[in-house]
């Protein structure tokens, strides 16, 4: 009986132990809630960090791409300019091989270096230079 | 603009006005970049975890330690948190706890049997430095520092924390049953350690 009294005292000296504690919780320092705050701002700023390389990197040619019509259209494009720097690297023979086009090379051929002066208002120009 | 995009402008609205929004969408709010919500959030959160550390560690150091470390956790997990899964409050407990766990471990070389290690009763090295605020509240601190690890992790969370036993059976991940039987437990072997020392605290007989 005394024991269950004791115990039971003992119960209620805890529970006004527990209250008083919870009254009188610790506080912050404002040390520990400066250094809270600065982990969260660099935290946001590593966010910033992390994603700006990215747009940095996706941006222009993003931008080129819808400049240009979109991926179909660079893929015509990129396409048209291998063809052309193929014909310029192996197209002469086949070129001049094809009908018509082997006239107009023999004609430029035969043609004098001075023969671009002979037209008379060319003459005519360079002679009111000469002068 | 369409109906839900006015309906969300108004939660947005109504979020930054009301001081009572929600840990949740404090949190979010941070998660998508918004600074200004960073110190309501360490207003509210702090001192709770600093309480538990506290209490739980005995050592004021280390519990201020705890609760930087917990708090750079909640930030880092702000832009993946997961509305409605848990409370803000409950994540951050559980973290807080694991926490003092790791620096129990780590004070002790490495391993901590939570269950069968009562502290040892060494005033100098635990709750007398820490808290000296007041006799009674050095001898509730002395007494919590005697219990198992597990008992006095329950009886903070229940007694001094208040919160409820499923949230704490969540926090410690044990079930419901088992955090009363760890708190019943704990307040037997605290009211026996203060029954004897009812005159020194300024309770009187009777």
């Amino acid at each position: 009986m005394a024991d269950h009294h004791n115990q039971r005292d003992g119960f209620d000296d805890l529970d006004t132990l527990f209250a008083e504690a919870r009254a009188t919780r610790p506080e912050v320092p404002d040390r520990l809630m400066q250094a809270i705050l600065a982990d969260a701002a660099t935290e946001q700023v590593q966010w910033q960090l992390e994603s700006a390389p990215e747009r940095a990197s996706r941006g222009p040619i993003a931008l080129l791409v819808a400049a240009l019509g979109g991926w179909p259209a660079v893929g015509g494009l990129v396409a048209a300019s291998c063809t052309g720097l193929w014909f310029g690297i192996n197209a002469p023979d086949l070129m001049l091989d094809a009908p018509g086009l082997q006239t107009l090379a023999m004609t430029g051929s035969e043609t004098s270096d001075y023969e671009v002066y002979e037209t008379f208002d060319l003459a005519t120009v360079l002679a009111e230079d000469l002068q | 603009m369409t109906e839900a995009g006015q309906r969300l402008q108004a939660r947005q609205v109504a979020s930054r006005s009301d001081p009572e929004a929600s840990d949740e969408a404090l949190l979010v709010r941070f998660g998508n970049g918004d600074p200004s919500v960073a110190a309501e959030l360490t207003r509210r959160l702090a001192p709770r975890v600093l309480s538990l550390a506290t209490r739980v560690l005995g050592s004021r150091a280390e519990a201020e330690d705890v609760t930087q470390e917990a708090m750079i956790r909640l930030w880092k997990i702000a832009p993946e948190w997961r509305s409605g899964e848990a409370r803000v409050t409950t994540w951050l407990y559980r973290v807080g706890m694991n926490l003092c766990i790791d620096h129990k471990r780590k004070a002790r070389g490495g391993h901590v049997d939570l269950d069968a290690i009562p502290e040892p009763p060494d005033p100098a090295a635990g709750a007398a430095e820490a808290l000296q605020e007041g006799a009674r509240r050095d001898a509730l601190q002395e007494a919590l520092m005697t219990l198992p690890e597990r008992q006095r992790q329950a009886v903070v969370l229940r007694h001094i924390e208040e919160l409820t036993n499923p949230e704490i059976a969540g926090i410690m991940d044990i079930s419901v049953e088992a955090v009363e039987s760890l708190t019943a437990r704990g307040k037997r072997t605290l009211a026996k350690a203060l029954a004897g020392r009812r005159e020194e605290l300024g309770y009187q007989d009777g």
